[in-house]
């Protein structure tokens, strides 16, 4: 396995981060319809059953990786 | 009723000062009701790999023991403060069972978990899926999650039964009634495992067709000591290259209705959310798993490490769940980046792969102290995603920059 630690050290990323709160609502307009958009209304819809405690995360998915919701 | 961090006093060693931590509590129980398969899968974690230990267990889950499993649910979700969970019928094949039991099994755990709402949910291989299955699902609003690989010649590839037969027909014809209207609202997607054999885009489209909610590509289950197929050079990277060229379709699709969970993850971790598998991030975990016998486990995949890799040494007739968490190898999946390894720890991609998937991680020489056997693959994958996105992203914010919005 010695060639993964160079592997790993090669590949550093400086960032990694996505500012999807940054969009404004014509950027986010623009992305109606897309996987993008699906995915920021599945974060928010997480989001939301997290505030109300409901079940506080993963409300439509399984976090065991054989299982799919 | 808010949630309540629980701690627990946990002595690391004999003279070592007891330090106070934070462990996610359970929400999620997957219960091994039946411990038999009608297939034969030759990837098969549960009958195929280093742990035998299925041998021993009985068929079905005594509902002697559903009821126990029933209160201990309670307890913790009580305990934590937990107002709902879920509760996933598994196997096995969790349909080998008498619908008549498995509605004896739900009307159980629902007597014993009076403080909690309990959502259920199903993962099956399909073949024994019909009208009356449907049925029992829509009664408990039970969410079912199928297993296929893609069309028949890939699907025929390893998820055969007993007798070497395709169970491909019989899927179908589940997937017919899941992907009615009447099967939709319960059907909540597909689960695929990778052949690098088959053609990514071949295999998307046929899932496609059927319009499932979400799809989840799992990685062939694999290790240091048992590589996965076309992992024998590990700075190769042929899983990412496959995914990849389902992303790309996928990602330019519109309107896109369907659900990539390892896409979907990726992309959450990078903005800063959670992701909703285990596989990914470095959040820990929040689900055990109980088998026929009641044993409590830690997660089932980890079947293909080694003989008793998941075993607790707990049951629930003498165990609560919070036992769970005095188990190093519990605790070792609740600590997130501290309980990587050291180049694990280094790596800055680390807070999206979590430093891959844990049964991944393994070799009998390190333990569980190393890198995912899918490092480079993992490390592909999240930088072309990132890449991709912040692409678009950028592209967005400098139109905006031109063309000031008329929203404000």
């Amino acid at each position: 396995m010695s060639e993964l630690p160079q592997v790993v050290q090669e590949e550093h990323m400086d960032a990694l981060s996505l500012p999807l709160e940054d969009l404004d609502l014509k950027s986010l307009s623009e992305l109606d319809g897309s996987a993008l958009d699906l995915i920021i209304k599945d974060l928010a819809e997480d989001n939301a059953e997290r505030g109300t405690s409901r079940h506080s995360s993963h409300s439509s998915y399984s976090t065991h990786g054989t299982a799919v919701w | 009723m808010r949630e309540k961090a629980f701690l627990l006093t946990f002595p690391f060693g004999i003279g070592e000062k007891a330090t106070l931590m934070n462990f996610a509590p359970m929400r999620l129980f997957i219960c091994k009701i039946a411990s038999r398969c009608n297939l034969d899968c030759d990837y098969c974690y549960v009958y195929r790999h280093a742990d035998q230990s299925w041998r021993q267990q009985p068929a079905f889950m005594g509902l002697d023991t559903v009821a126990q499993l029933g209160w201990r649910i309670n307890e913790h979700a009580v305990g934590h403060g937990l107002t709902a969970v879920d509760v996933v019928l598994h196997g096995g094949e969790p349909f080998l069972a008498d619908l008549a039991y498995l509605e004896q099994v739900c009307q159980t755990i629902i007597r014993n978990t009076p403080d909690v709402q309990v959502r259920f949910r199903t993962q099956t291989n399909g073949a024994l899926f019909n009208e009356r299955t449907l049925a029992f699902c829509q009664e408990w609003q039970m969410t079912v999650g199928l297993s296929l690989d893609g069309p028949q010649v890939s699907n025929d590839r390893h998820r055969l039964d007993h007798k070497g037969n395709s169970s491909f027909a019989a899927v179908e014809r589940a997937l017919a009634l899941l992907a009615s209207p009447e099967g939709r609202n319960l059907w909540s997607g597909f689960l695929t495992v990778i052949d690098l054999q088959n053609d990514p885009l071949e295999v998307y489209t046929f899932l496609k067709a059927y319009g499932p909610r979400s799809i989840e590509f799992l990685l062939p289950l694999g290790h240091h000591d048992m590589r996965p197929p076309g992992k024998e050079d590990l700075t190769l990277t042929p899983y990412a290259n496959w995914l990849l060229e389902i992303f790309y379709a996928w990602y330019d699709e519109r309107p896109q209705t369907i659900m990539i969970r390892r896409f979907r993850d990726v992309i959450a971790l990078m903005a800063g959310a959670e992701s909703s598998s285990e596989e990914w991030g470095l959040q820990p975990v929040d689900f055990a798993v109980v088998e026929a016998n009641g044993e409590i486990q830690a997660v089932d995949t980890l079947k293909v490490t080694y003989h008793g890799a998941n075993h607790l040494g707990m049951n629930i007739f003498d165990n609560s769940f919070d036992d769970m968490y005095t188990s190093p190898l519990v605790l070792e999946r609740q600590q997130g980046w501290a309980a990587l390894c050291a180049a694990c720890r280094a790596c800055s991609l680390v807070r999206v792969c979590g430093g891959g998937y844990f049964p991944h991680r393994y070799s009998t020489l390190g333990g569980f102290q190393n890198p995912s056997v899918y490092c480079a693959d993992l490390m592909k994958l999240i930088r072309e995603i990132h890449r991709t996105v912040t692409g678009d992203l950028q592209r967005l914010q400098n139109r905006a920059v031109l063309e000031p919005s008329d929203h404000f």
